[in-house]
């Protein structure tokens, strides 16, 4: 596996700010040093001195831009690391981030696109609507959360231009989706404002449409089975342990149709039709 | 030595300059021999932890490294354990990875034709459930120039049918180790276990079937339990412990190998500070491996090279061997 010099980089940076946005989400944006080539979907190792873990821990590139530099990772306060990286004890310090790492979403023109987050896994998608709108695209996106604390505002979670919608059950993104699907196909302009349409009203032309998705694994597995039965292409995003982001420890293998893969390096996003949902 | 492209104010160009600058004294002052190798400094990669070896090249150039352990190759390839694979715990590493390798004909065609670029001592690690997959290996990579020695596996707790067998017995292992000292003219360092009563009786045995270096130490036989579930966290149980809780017992074992023979000790275990290495090589330690560190701060050896430069100027030594205890 050949990284090349042109590959993931290492620095020691302070944060520039680390923003609460509720009372489990926040978002550490740094300054890197130097331009970089960061798709949506990529993503990035942070550890600090500070904080008593051992490994570095993953995050999705949230936001980029490459003007000022500045990355942005959205972060939920799940365990250990991410409860205290935004300490302002912590936070004051250098962090190593390491990146940009894997490969993200495959981007191309399409009708139509549909993206589908639930908690964390919002974080990448506004990277990658930010990506769409940019090559003026039609972007709709659904956002599921645990409850109405945790919701993140609209504004936080996708750039404006983007339809969207948020729920406070992650699972149920998948019916959001569902319901933006349904009321595109019955308009069929593709301008997407989200109606009351049926749910279940079947869209007769899904050409052009393209589903990425991130979240947690019942909530891909459902929109998986749904987007194989309309035929509908979909990109997910998926988690593992990682030990080393780069290819070189093997820990973060993940069984597919057509053998294993490690998510680091090949994923973490992938073809929806290769993941065994139900390993 | 291999410079980085990059101008700009990156890690990676700092290291490459850092690595550039301090090449010369590293030459004179950090430079060790292991039996017939020459090593530029003390620091080497260890197998598993570092793919093989181009992994890291953008945050690392890696003729920064003394030596670099590739990943262990099996004659068939291994796709590795199914489920969960690595695991923090307690500070440190749980792994299970299971030996997941291309195997030896990918090797040969995709591999080998790579490493000379990598611009410093290759050890290839061989591993297998029979002795006659260790032969085999050896055999058909002696025509590889760019591999300089060799690395038996004896060791490796994940595989069930594997090397643990090997590496817990004396009698295997000189049995095992004269065949492949029979099979090949290059270094042989034969890498053990710690997950034994006496390391001594392994050290000797590994010595007495032709060894040129000792690699001490694996990981440690671990396991987790998820609570949850009330199950083992890992589909084969137990798994290899290592990081820095492993630090004090691998200094034990590097120590007490260190007394039982004469050979060459490489150490390594949970080594992530200056001052872990310098107390390995004050163990015993000719070389130092790292291994977990390479995870979490992958530009270590800059700063450990300079480090250990400096400890040996500051101790008015001529070379970091002088430093050894023996
Ligand atoms: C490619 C990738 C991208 C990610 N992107 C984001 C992101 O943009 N925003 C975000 O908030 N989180 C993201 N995560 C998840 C994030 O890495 C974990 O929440 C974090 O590592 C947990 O660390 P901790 O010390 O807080 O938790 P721990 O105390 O270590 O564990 C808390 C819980 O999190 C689980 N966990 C720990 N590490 C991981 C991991 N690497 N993957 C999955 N579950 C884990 C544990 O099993 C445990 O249940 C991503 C994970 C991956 C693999
Ligand atoms: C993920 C992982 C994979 C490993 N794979 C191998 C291997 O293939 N062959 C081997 O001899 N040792 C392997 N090891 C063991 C290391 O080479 C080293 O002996 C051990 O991890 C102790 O050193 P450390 O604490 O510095 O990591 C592996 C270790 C880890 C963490
Ligand atoms: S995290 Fe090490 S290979 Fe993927």
């Amino acid at each position: 596996m050949l990284c090349g010099a042109q590959g993931p980089k290492l620095y020691r940076i302070i944060p520039e700010s680390v923003d609460r946005l509720n009372q489990r989400f926040y978002r550490m944006n740094l300054i890197l040093p130097e331009q970089l080539s960061i798709h949506p979907g990529q993503f990035v190792t942070l550890k600090s001195e500070k904080v008593p873990v051992l490994l570095p821990r993953p995050f999705c590139v949230h936001r980029w831009d490459p003007q000022s530099r500045r990355i942005s990772l959205l972060i939920e306060a799940r365990g250990t690391a991410t409860a205290m990286f935004c300490d302002s004890d912590v936070a004051r310090h250098p962090f190593q981030i390491l990146g940009p790492l894997g490969h993200g979403f495959k981007v191309k023109p399409a009708q139509h696109h549909f993206l589908v987050g639930g908690g964390c896994g919002v974080a990448p998608l506004h990277f990658l609507a930010a990506e769409l709108l940019r090559n003026a695209q039609q972007v709709s996106l659904a956002a599921g959360f645990r409850d109405q604390e945790d919701a993140l505002a609209p504004e936080l979670i996708t750039p404006p231009g983007t339809a969207i919608n948020v729920t406070c059950n992650p699972v149920t993104a998948v019916d959001l989706f569902r319901e933006q699907l349904a009321s595109l196909s019955v308009r069929d302009d593709a301008t997407v404002g989200v109606s009351d349409v049926a749910d279940d009203a079947d869209p007769t032309d899904t050409n052009g449409v393209m589903v990425y998705a991130c979240g947690p694994h019942v909530m891909l597995k459902s929109l998986a089975a749904f987007c194989r039965e309309r035929g509908l292409p979909l990109q997910v995003s998926l988690e593992r342990m990682m030990g080393c982001g780069m290819g070189a420890c093997q820990g973060c293998s993940c069984g597919t149709k057509t053998g294993s893969v490690l998510l680091c390096s090949e994923g973490p996003v992938l073809d929806a039709t290769v993941v065994n949902w139900d390993a | 030595m291999r410079r980085m492209s990059s101008s700009t104010d990156s890690q990676s160009a700092q290291n490459a300059r850092y690595a550039q600058d301090t090449q010369d004294v590293q030459d004179s002052r950090l430079s060790c021999t292991l039996g017939s190798l020459t090593l530029k400094n003390p620091l080497i990669a260890a197998s598993g932890t570092y793919a093989f070896g181009e992994a890291y090249r953008s945050v690392l150039d890696p003729g920064i490294w003394g030596a670099i352990t590739l990943k262990s190759v099996t004659p068939e390839p291994r796709p590795g354990n199914p489920g969960q694979r690595i695991r923090e715990c307690h500070g440190g590493l749980l792994n299970s990875i299971g030996l997941a390798n291309p195997g030896l004909d990918e090797f040969e065609k995709d591999i080998i034709p790579l490493l000379g670029d990598l611009d410093t001592v290759v050890i290839a690690s061989l591993a297998g459930s029979v002795s006659s997959d260790y032969t085999k290996l050896a055999a058909r990579l002696n025509q590889y120039a760019v591999i300089n020695a060799y690395e038996l596996n004896l060791s490796c707790p994940n595989v069930r049918e594997g090397g643990l067998a090997f590496g817990a017995d004396p009698t295997k292992i000189e049995a095992l180790v004269g065949q492949v000292r029979h099979a090949t003219s290059k270094p042989l360092l034969v890498k053990l276990t710690p997950n034994v009563t006496s390391i001594a009786d392994t050290v000797r045995a590994a010595e007495a079937g032709g060894a040129d270096a000792i690699v001490m130490c694996n990981t440690f036989l671990g396991m987790d339990i998820d609570l949850n579930t009330g199950r083992p966290v890992f589909e084969n149980t137990y798994a290899g412990f290592s990081g820095p809780p492993v630090f004090p017992l691998a200094l034990r074992c590097v120590h007490q190998t260190a007394a039982a023979t004469k050979l060459p000790v490489i150490g390594m275990g949970g080594v992530s500070t200056l001052e872990d290495v310098q107390k390995m090589i004050l163990a015993g330690a000719s070389a130092v491996g790292l291994g977990t560190l390479n995870f979490t701060r992958p530009d270590a050896p800059v700063e450990l090279c300079a480090g250990l430069d400096q400890w040996v100027a500051n101790k008015g030594a001529a070379n970091i061997q002088d430093l050894r205890s023996n």
